[in-house]
């Protein structure tokens, strides 16, 4: 044990020696620590937002948009006419005061916005929320002046042509004003969702309602604005999605409107995000927008970072026994008391070090990296379910184990250049070979995709590798998403059982370190 | 000297290998004793080599046993080896790194290489100035006398070296010898080098074994062989006219003749018969400018043995 230690030591020594590691462990901390700053500049998701936020809703604005409608249109109140007319309904005689609005359709909606804006400029308390502030204002004010335009155009239906079609029409336009109205202008949700049931029976947007309801849920009083919201109702839409498909008793399939049966496994995995989710609606501690953007920052960090690990662990590895070999160097190794397999174990411990470390490495700089911009707090813990039970894991282990998870598939080209330089003094076949399995990823990417629907690609190596979506299935409840290793990310069209991937994998890595083992241990060194 | 009544310290028996069709070790045995220097000799591709790295745990025999210090190498290879030392073909280090270093991760292997340890081998080979340069600026010499601190570092029991003298100065081969000999006559350590530079072996082993196509042809001490050698001592004689004296000792069959040249001619005959051979040439009237010895080595002893030296380069 302690020669295998004596090795180890050695074999670090060797390579820290070296000053092409270092430049490229420099070269990750650095990519891995810039990587998520740059991510978020060129992305640059908060104009995105800005941008299709609504414009013109301050008070100015509003005045401004009224005042030049006005001059196009004149005095609004020269279009209105008012009468009472009488309905009769299943015998029973209802009496509206109704008005006609005497204006082509072309300028409907400039009355509308007239008066729209009129009342919007008396009635709303624009020092509590600015319109804008929250999704609640917004998507009040663009209802409310949707509904309004609704209201004028069955009003200029004239008198004579205004039937019981008619009345019920505009009986339930006008119900759903009010409650806009109020939703708009008392800041109140209770209000905006029966505005919405009313759209809702009209539309058949149940699911829709349904999520908004949920927001308010979490977000009674309505301080939430508008891009925090769109990422909330986007997990409460999936949360709704799975409990349908749940109660369905049925899966989505490969295509977009296909259904297939719910396996087990898949049911746990739905019911356990249900449980998830609702847990973390429960204590606000579902993932923020910040959260998520931090996460895509950090994986994108970490993806361009991985580069250089890839690039670092496969030449070590496949100049680890070559080059020895190759400069005679091993000659020392050999001559000592010292048995050739922990020679062997020794130096794939060394390499197997370097991947721990530069994940270490990565994983802290990028997600020091987003800490120190967005604060800590946006660093969300994985939640999983375990015995029935909610858990989490803190962030830190988190982003580690899912680095190194998403470092599955290196591992096995690090066996693969282990084995061909156990076999070869060439270290430069053993690194170009290595590199090019990395490279072809992208070709193995497509042509699973030509043959999507056959089984036989579930037995190539690479459609068992990359498995960080099997191993963290809930990577979507803290902010990630299954792309994090992305330069040797592999995905298929079909999910293949982790039991089978990983029993294919220990099977492949077996015959790699066989070869490995074989090629160094058992041959004799001319 | 070597002492057959003490236990060897490396036994070799019966061990053979094979590369595809060619046998390149056919069953050698030897043993090694303590205090002795043995020397290795052979011409180019007779098996030293592969022998040394059958040894030394490069080649794995097909038959055969090697027991080092008493444990057998299959069966105990740690202990084994670990009583083991040597340099195999070119000593080869970590280039980058210094010598010291080099020798700081080989001690780590051993058990009981102390820093102190490490500072005298160095001074032992006279590297200590050079000892934190990196071993890539050193000349092949360096690299010998680096390779023989990492090979004593240890304080092996069996010390191995193949062709230790390749690239050495004078000097460094003279500091070799004195430390080889030294090693094995006040350390006890049994010595083995491989060389074909005879006379190096001449003068710095006690025992030689000679090796050809994979063959241990014969093992005997320095002495035997240069007896050996002795037999077949000639003489060069000087005179003006050589043919004429060839022709004279044709005649008689008991003086062998070779090398003709315009004033010289050798011939092969003994101490006790250089007189009468002589005399002989006065009678017959051919004038004897000098007559020379001709120091027979252990180069002749050794063509002779394997054959003629076809395979000497």
């Amino acid at each position: 044990m302690n020669k295998i230690l004596a090795l180890y030591i050695n074999e670090m020594t060797k390579v820290s020696r070296r000053i092409s590691v270092w430049i490229l462990l420099l070269c990750m901390a650095l990519t891995t620590f810039l990587g998520p700053r740059f991510f978020l500049r060129v992305a640059d998701i908060e104009r995105f937002y800005e941008e299709t936020a609504i414009s013109a809703v301050t008070k100015p604005d509003i005045t401004k948009m009224r005042d030049s409608a006005r001059e196009e249109l004149g005095d609004p109140n020269q279009y209105v006419d008012h009468s009472t007319i009488r309905f009769t309904i299943q015998n029973e005689v209802f009496e509206l005061f109704a008005t006609y609005l005497n204006i082509d359709e072309s300028d409907l909606s400039k009355y509308s916005t007239i008066s729209c804006a009129n009342s919007i400029l008396i009635n709303y308390n624009f020092d509590a929320y600015p319109i804008e502030s929250t999704f609640l204002s917004t998507s009040a004010y663009i209802g409310y002046i949707i509904t309004f335009r609704d209201v004028c155009y069955l009003n200029s239906v004239p008198f004579d042509q205004r039937d019981n079609v008619w009345f019920q029409n505009y009986s339930r336009e006008c119900d759903r004003l009010d409650y806009v109205r109020t939703a708009l202008f008392s800041h109140d949700y209770e209000s905006f969702i029966k505005y919405l049931e009313m759209d809702g029976i009209a539309n058949g947007r149940f699911t829709e309602t349904e999520a908004v309801r949920i927001l308010s849920e979490i977000d009674p009083q309505g301080t939430f604005d508008s891009s925090e919201s769109s990422n909330l109702l986007e997990l409460i839409s999936d949360y709704l999605r799975y409990k349908q498909l749940l109660s369905m008793n049925v899966d989505l399939g490969d295509s977009a409107d296909s259904y297939i049966p719910l396996t087990a496994a898949r049911r746990a995995q739905l019911e356990n995000s249900v449980k998830i989710l609702e847990k973390q609606f429960a204590d606000h501690t579902y993932p923020s927008r910040a959260t998520t953007i931090s996460a895509s920052a950090i994986s994108f960090g970490m993806n361009t970072a991985q580069f250089f690990l890839v690039l670092l662990v496969i030449i070590l590895a496949g100049s680890s026994i070559s080059s020895e070999m190759a400069t005679g160097s091993i000659k020392s190794l050999i001559i000592a008391p010292v048995k050739r397999w922990k020679i062997f174990l020794a130096k794939l411990l060394a390499i197997i070090t370097w991947i721990f470390s530069g994940s270490l490495v990565i994983t802290l700089g990028a997600s020091l990296s987003m800490g120190l911009k967005s604060g800590f707090s946006t660093l969300a813990p994985y939640y999983f379910v375990s015995g029935g039970q909610v858990r989490t894991i803190p962030y830190v282990l988190f982003a580690l184990l899912l680095f190194l998870a998403s470092n599955i598939p290196l591992l096995v080209y690090v066996l693969v250049a282990y084995a061909i330089s156990c076999n070869t003094k060439n270290t430069g076949v053993a690194v170009g070979i290595s590199t090019g399995l990395v490279l072809s990823n992208t070709v193995t990417q497509v042509i699973i995709e030509a043959f999507s629907s056959s089984r036989w690609i579930d037995f190539l190596p690479m459609a068992n590798m990359y498995l960080t979506d099997k191993i963290f299935p809930y990577l979507r409840f803290n902010g990630f998403n299954s792309d994090v290793g992305g330069t040797i990310s592999f995905q298929m069209p079909h999910s293949i059982p982790l039991s089978f991937s990983v029993t294919y994998l220990a099977i492949f890595s077996f015959v790699l370190l066989f070869i490995a083992y074989d090629g160094f241990v058992r041959k004799d060194i001319q | 000297m070597s002492d057959s009544k003490s236990e060897p310290a490396l036994s070799i028996t019966g061990t053979t290998k094979t590369f595809g069709s060619k046998v390149a070790v056919d069953h050698v045995s030897f043993d090694l004793y303590p205090g002795e220097v043995f020397g290795f000799l052979g011409p180019n591709g007779a098996g030293k080599t592969t022998i040394i790295k059958m040894i030394m745990g490069f080649v794995r025999p097909d038959e055969g046993t090697i027991i080092i210090n008493g444990y057998n190498r299959h069966t105990d290879y740690e202990k084994a080896m670990a009583s083991i030392g040597g340099i195999v073909e070119n000593p080869e280090m970590y280039n980058n790194l210094s010598a010291r270093l080099n020798l700081k991760m080989y001690a780590r292997l051993h058990d009981g290489v102390t820093k102190e340890r490490i500072d005298e081998v160095l001074e032992l080979v006279g590297l200590t100035e050079r000892a934190d340069e990196a071993v890539k600026k050193y000349s092949l010499g360096m690299k010998q006398r680096i390779g023989l601190a990492q090979a004593l570092l240890h304080r092996p029991k069996v010390l191995i070296l193949d062709e230790p003298t390749n690239g050495l100065d004078p000097a460094g081969i003279h500091l070799l010898r004195d430390i080889l000999k030294r090693c094995a006559h006040e350390d006890g350590v049994a010595v083995m080098v491989s060389s074909h530079l005879l006379g190096e072996m001449q003068l710095m082993c006690d025992r030689i074994g000679i090796i050809n196509h994979g063959k241990l042809l014969q093992i005997c001490t320095t002495e035997e062989l240069m007896k050996q050698a002795k037999k077949s001592n000639s003489y060069r004689i000087k005179t003006s006219d050589p043919k004429r004296a060839q022709d004279i000792l044709s005649e008689n069959s008991k003086y062998p003749v070779s090398n003709l040249s315009s004033d010289t001619l050798d011939v092969e005959v003994d101490e006790s018969e250089i007189n009468a051979c002589v005399r002989l040439l006065v009678e017959k009237g051919s004038d004897i400018l000098g007559v020379q010895k001709i120091e027979s080595s252990l180069e002749e002893a050794f063509l002779e043995i394997t054959g003629g030296g076809i395979d000497i380069e």
